[in-house]
Parts: C-alpha cells; structure tokens; sequence
C-alpha cells in the first residue's frame, strides 16, 4: 500500500529513517521501523535466497534477518559489530533488516523514480519505492513490501474479523 | 477499529465485541447441534429443549444488537420451531425429516457465522434454509428441504466451519489466574533475596543467593506448569462434533452407535483444530468401511447396530485416542494383495501383522483408485498419519478379522514444548524430537557404505539404513568428518529408518518449540525453532521431511532394494 501513495509523482513529506548500505543512503518509512537492534548472533536457515542470513533471537521471537548488502549484490564482506539491525514491522511478521550504520531520522519529500541507474545508484530497481532528497544528498526509499516478499515471506494481512466492515 | 463513543468518555470496541459475539454464538450452536441430536434419538429432557431455546435466544438477541439482520432471521425462524417442539406437538425422533430441517439450520447459521466474522458476504442458501424452515412451521409439517445439499457433509466444509482464526480468545478459571498471579508475585518476592542478598557482603551472601536462587528455580517450574495447564482444554470440544458426523453417516445404510469416552480429558488447544480432520476420517473410515451393513452383521451372528467408541485418556507424557469399532476388521491377505500390487512389500516378504496392517498408512497405498477394494480401508490414511506426525504423534492399527479394527493416535501433551536432543553438526546446532531417535553410536569403517549415485549407506545389525550427511543436507559447514570419527544418530519415522550422521551429542533438553513460520516462512526439513540458553536460536530438524529428500536413494548393498524401501525403487524407476 505504501508503494502506491509513492506513484504520485512527489509525496507529502514524511518522517524516514535514513542508513547506509555500502557507500549509499538508502532510508524506511519510520512508522514501520519498530526498534533497531545491535548485531546478534544469526542462526542461518536451509533452503533460504542467500540475503536470508538467517534467524535471530528478538526477546523470545524468531525474526528473519534480510542482508541489504547481499540483496543489493554488494559484496558480503563486512558485517561485524558497526552493522545495526533494523527491525521493521509488515502486516503481523517482525523481519530485521541488516544494514551497515543508521545514519538519522529525516523529513523527506519522496518522488516516484523512472531511472534510478541514471542518478547512479546501484540498486535492483525493483526494491525502490522513490527518491528523496536532503540538502543535495539523494536518498533512496526502499520497498519493504518488495524486499520481503523477494524474500520469499509471505505477509498476506491477516484476517481481521470485520474490523473495518460495516454489518450485512 | 470502528469505535462508538457513548455518554461521552465510555469507548466500547465494536471489533472486541464482535469477536465475543462469534465466540458465544458458536458455542450456542454446538449446544443446539448437541441438543437437537440428544431429541432426536429419543431423549425427552425438558432442560434439554431450554438449553436449546436459551442457546437460540442468546444468539438472535446478540446477532440484533450487532446488526447481523440475516443472523437473527435465521434464529428466529429456528426458534418458531422450538416452540412447538418444547409444547409437545411435535416430536423430533417421530420424523427424521424434522430432525434434518433443523439440522440444516444449525449448519446454516454456522456457515453463516463463518462468513460474517470473515466479513464475507453470506451464503446464499441461508435464504433457502429460513424459507424451507418458515414454510415447514406454518402447518407444522417438515418438508423436503428445497435446496440441494449434500447428505455428507464435504470435508471442505467441515474445516470451513472452524475459521482460521488469530488472535483467538481462550477462557480461563479464575482459580487458574489467582493461581498465576500469586506465582507472579512469588517469584518477584524471591527475586528481591536474591538482590537483597547480593548487597551483603561476607561469607553469608553466597549461601542465601543459592537459597533464593533454589526458590525461584521452583516458583519458575510451577509457573511454567500453570501457564500450560492454561493452553490446555477438555477433549470434549473435539468430540462433540461427531455424534452429528455419525448421525448423517448413517444415512450410507448403517446402523451405528458413537459411544465417547474421555471427554474430560486435556490437550493444549492449539492442537484442537489441528486433530479434527484426522479423527474425523478416522470416524468416517470406521462407519464407512469398518461396520458392515445390517444384514452382513446378521448374517455374521452380530448386532445388527455397529458400534464405534471414541475414546481419549492420557498415557505416560502424552495422550492416546482411540477409535474403535465392531466391524468386519482389515482383511490381512487383501492388503498384502494390494501392497505387492503397488511395490511396497515384495512377494513372498515375510511380514510381521503390525507392520503389514501398518501399510495402509503409506502414500503409495491410498492414491491408487482400486483402493476401495481392500475393505474400503486406506482412503487418505496417509494424510491421516502425516497429519499426526506433524503435531510429533503416531497412529497404528490393531485389527482382528471379523471382530473390528482399532485406531491409535499417540499426541504429546502439549506442542508448546517437547523433548529434544541437542546435538552439533559443525558449528551450528540441531535438535531432535526425542521420540524419533532409537539410538547413536559411532560405526565402524566396514558397518558404513558409499553406493555411487545413491548415497551412503550403515548397517545395523544386518539391517541397511541409508545415511545421511546433515551438514550437505542443511548447507552447513562441515567439519568433514568420516562416519567412523563422528557419531550417527539413527531416527525411525513412519515404518522408515534414518541414520543422520553428527559431530557431537550437547545433551538432552526440555524445549519450548517456537514456529518459523510466524515471521518467516515453513521451511523444509525443520519443524521449527528453539531458543538456547545462550539466546542463540536452534533449528528443529523435521526427520519425516529428511526421510522424504533422502529415501529415493535408499539402496542395499547387494544391488537390490531393501525391504520396506520397496517404494524406493519405484521411484527411481519411473
């Protein structure tokens, strides 16, 4: 749903959370971010797309931990004890996003992009949702709905029991 | 969430509301269901046609407030019913077409249940079900419903009426709660020694630090029972739906009684929904395919009404049902017939009875169409099986020709926490189920086997287990040790055996099982996940899913396929 309000060509300004992911600043909706976490021991899982480093202990819950510089195809090297785990929120799932330092909390006015590559940005355009701004430093808005799902979570909302219908 | 504000700053969450609403109304409808069965077989109870009417009323009262129009026409056209009913001028074991009237607008209301909380719109047959029931009332004489259904209920819309539901509510006593929070309060107090006793220095500090330390240890033990004991619900919400399965069975031309046994016993709820489908084709099965028709029976010096017995009680840690019933048992030569026929057993294979009737638990057994011939038994067993081994139970079959056939399905307590062995395979680490593991032992070079395309195999005993290396399975990395300088772990799943082979035995452990899928996704070859002492999380190996990647390379050494493997070969020839 967040990536449809971005398709209007400029959004109203909204609060982001801005961090690094290689030599780029790439940024979250805050509302979704729920707590950024140091880095923890990750259990890796069978199976899973190699930007699945697999599943961290969150105070008794098992969350997935998405690499953003694997799912970016930089190259893994790096984390270490600077890397930060963003923890994020979609639909009922708690997934932690694992990224290189957390820079700010800043005002963006988010723009739809058509050529991400031209503005250089190294980035599968599939997992932007638009750009924004601040004093000339371009900031790229991820897709968390795209970056999970590529992910291979499912997050279909769960079943509200007419919460927001109205009675036949 | 819709609010309403009412006299100003009292909120009342219409969401909250509704869920209690679809919480009680179901629980009414199985009093109506329950109660409309117990009339029909010729119980004259006055309590029991007011239980009815009370359930009735509950629900139309409640449905009206919410605004549930279609709901509360639905009950009333039931509750026009009733009346007659409770004065006596009609009688419900007098006409089977009444008992099937009302029946259907039990369903009705439950289908409509359904959709309402899915807030989808509702079934269009509930305008049948209010017509047939309005224009029946009138001259107080049941009529072939109009509307087409299915005398059997379809399995679809068995679990249909169960919704998938989260954030479900649970009742507790109050017993229970003023139990857990004098606990809470316990352990705070002991927590407080603790750091009392931290703050005194000498000798003394030590030795009080233990003691208090002793006491939360206890606190903690109790605390952790109760808070299971709080998950855990009588049986009884699980049998009560199949005096009506049997009852619309009956409808196949069989006379049968369900007797139910246990209902009192408990099982953590999160296993309830999960076991209706398997004991209901268990039921369905025994009706089905285990009684025999009147006159066979006759013929056969018997009853001419069957009997099936549904019964729970709880055994060691865990908990059996079982569902037993008089028919004509499983024909023993029909399915060795059946088994050669598909390539589980080979001719001439001698073949214990257990594990012969064990068969028509497999895969290969019930997809074939031919099925039926085999006493009708083996329809979907497999599913039946599979469902059971994924709530870490089993289910055999105990028969004798003639006399009946009795299902038994072993379940653990509770899926919250189970037995585990924690074991190492390179740096990460595993568990186990306990119950699937039968023994380790490091082999010796000659007892193992590498069979070029096919794997490795250890023999046990004369017995040929394929092996399975965990690390290149898992995509962990390995410490590359030879099965003769590590350990291997030989699980049983099913009537199959594995050999998976480890670095290291951690130990043996109590541990809380926490889903994958919650945040993640399912994953193949694991149940689910745990927390160690450390905080790190260990994966749950799942060995029937290990057993499902690996078996098609089972392989003996001469060349030929071993015995219950049989399948395998199939599979690799096709």
């Amino acid at each position: 749903m967040q990536s449809d309000s971005f398709r209007a060509n400029e959004s109203a300004p909204g609060q982001y959370l801005t961090f690094s992911v290689g030599e780029h600043e790439y940024a979250f909706d805050i509302l979704r971010v729920q707590e950024i976490r140091a880095f923890a021991p990750i259990t890796p899982i069978p199976n899973a797309p190699s930007f699945v480093k697999g599943v961290m202990n969150l105070r008794g819950i098992v969350v997935p931990i998405i690499a953003l510089r694997d799912a970016f195809g930089l190259s893994p090297g790096s984390y270490g004890k600077f890397s930060v785990i963003v923890v994020i929120n979609v639909g009922a799932k708690v997934i932690g996003m694992l990224v290189d330092a957390v820079s700010d909390v800043v005002e963006l006015a988010v723009a739809a992009v058509d050529l991400p590559s031209e503005l250089g940005v190294r980035v599968d355009t599939s997992f932007v949702a638009g750009i924004g701004s601040v004093v000339e430093k371009l900031i790229v808005v991820l897709d968390i709905e795209q970056l999970v799902a590529r992910a291979g979570i499912a997050t279909e909302v769960a079943l509200e029991p007419a919460a927001n219908l109205t009675p036949p | 969430l819709l609010r309403i504000e009412r006299s100003g700053d009292v909120e009342i969450d219409v969401a909250i509301l509704r869920e209690a609403f679809f919480d009680e109304a179901s629980e009414h409808v199985s009093v109506i269901e329950a109660a409309l069965l117990e009339l029909e077989r010729g119980v004259h109870d006055r309590a029991l046609l007011d239980r009815v009417f009370r359930s009735a009323h509950s629900i139309k009262g409640a449905s009206a407030t919410l605004g549930f129009a279609d709901i509360t026409r639905l009950t009333h056209a039931l509750e026009s019913w009733l009346e007659p009913l409770r004065d006596g001028l009609v009688e419900l074991d007098s006409d089977e077409r009444l008992g099937d009237l009302l029946l259907a607008a039990t369903d009705a209301l439950k289908a409509a249940l359904f959709s309402a909380r899915a807030g989808a719109p509702l079934p269009a047959e509930l305008d049948d079900v209010v017509a047939d029931l309005e224009r029946a009332s009138r001259s107080l004489e049941p009529i072939e419903p109009a509307s087409d259904r299915a005398v059997l209920p379809e399995p679809a819309a068995e679990s249909r009426a169960l919704p998938a539901r989260r954030g479900s509510t649970l009742r507790v006593s109050t017993e229970k709660l003023d139990k857990l929070v004098n606990l809470v309060g316990e352990l705070m107090i002991s927590q407080s020694a603790v750091s009392q006793a931290l703050k005194v220095s000498g000798n003394d500090s030590l030795g009080r630090v233990a003691e208090a330390m002793a006491a939360m240890e206890l606190n903690t033990r109790e605390l952790q029972e109760l808070v299971m004991s709080v998950r855990m619900v009588p049986m009884g919400s699980v049998f009560a739906r199949f005096p009506r399965l049997v009852r619309d069975l009956k409808k196949l031309g069989k006379e049968v009684e369900l007797e139910l046994d246990g209902e009192s016993t408990e099982i953590d709820k999160e296993m309830v929904e999960q076991l209706i489908d398997p004991l209901t084709h268990l039921i369905r099965n025994a009706v089905d395919h285990g009684i025999e028709t009147p006159e066979l029976r006759r013929l056969a010096g018997k009853p001419e009404q069957g009997f099936v017995k549904l019964s729970a009680f709880h055994q060691g840690s865990g908990i059996v049902i079982e569902v037993a019933d008089d028919g004509a048992g499983l024909d023993d030569a029909r399915i060795r017939e059946r088994a050669i026929a598909c390539g589980l057993v080979r001719e001439g294979e001698g073949l214990t009875t257990e594990r012969l009737e064990g068969l028509i638990f497999e895969p290969g057994f019930s997809t074939a169409s031919t099925v039926t011939d085999v006493s009708g038994r083996g329809v979907g067993l497999d599913v039946v099986r599979r469902n059971i081994e994924a709530m870490g139970g089993s289910v055999t079959v105990s028969s004798s020709r003639g006399a009946g056939s009795r299902f038994r399905v072993r379940l653990p307590l509770t899926l919250a926490i189970m037995d585990g062995l924690l074991l190492r395979v390179g740096e990460q680490s595993f568990v186990v189920p306990l119950s699937a593991i039968l023994e380790s032992f490091r082999p010796d070079r000659e007892q193992c086997r590498s069979i070029p395309g096919h794997g490795e195999i250890v023999r046990v005993r004369g017995e040929v287990i394929p092996l399975v290396r965990l690390h290149a399975l898992l995509g962990v990395d390995a410490l590359g040790n030879e099965p003769w300088n590590a350990l291997v772990v030989l699980v049983e799943t099913g009537s199959r055996r594995l050999g998976l082979l480890v670095d290291e035995l951690v130990g043996q452990a109590q541990i809380v099982v926490k889903s994958l899928e919650t945040h993640y996704r399912r994953v193949e070859g694991v149940t689910g996940a745990t927390i160690l002492g450390d905080g790190r999380i260990a994966l749950i190996l799942d060995v029937e899913s290990i057993a499902r990647q690996v078996l098609p390379r089972a392989y003996d050494a001469s060349g030929g396929f071993v015995g219950g493997e049989a399948h395998a070969e199939r599979q690799l020839q096709s």
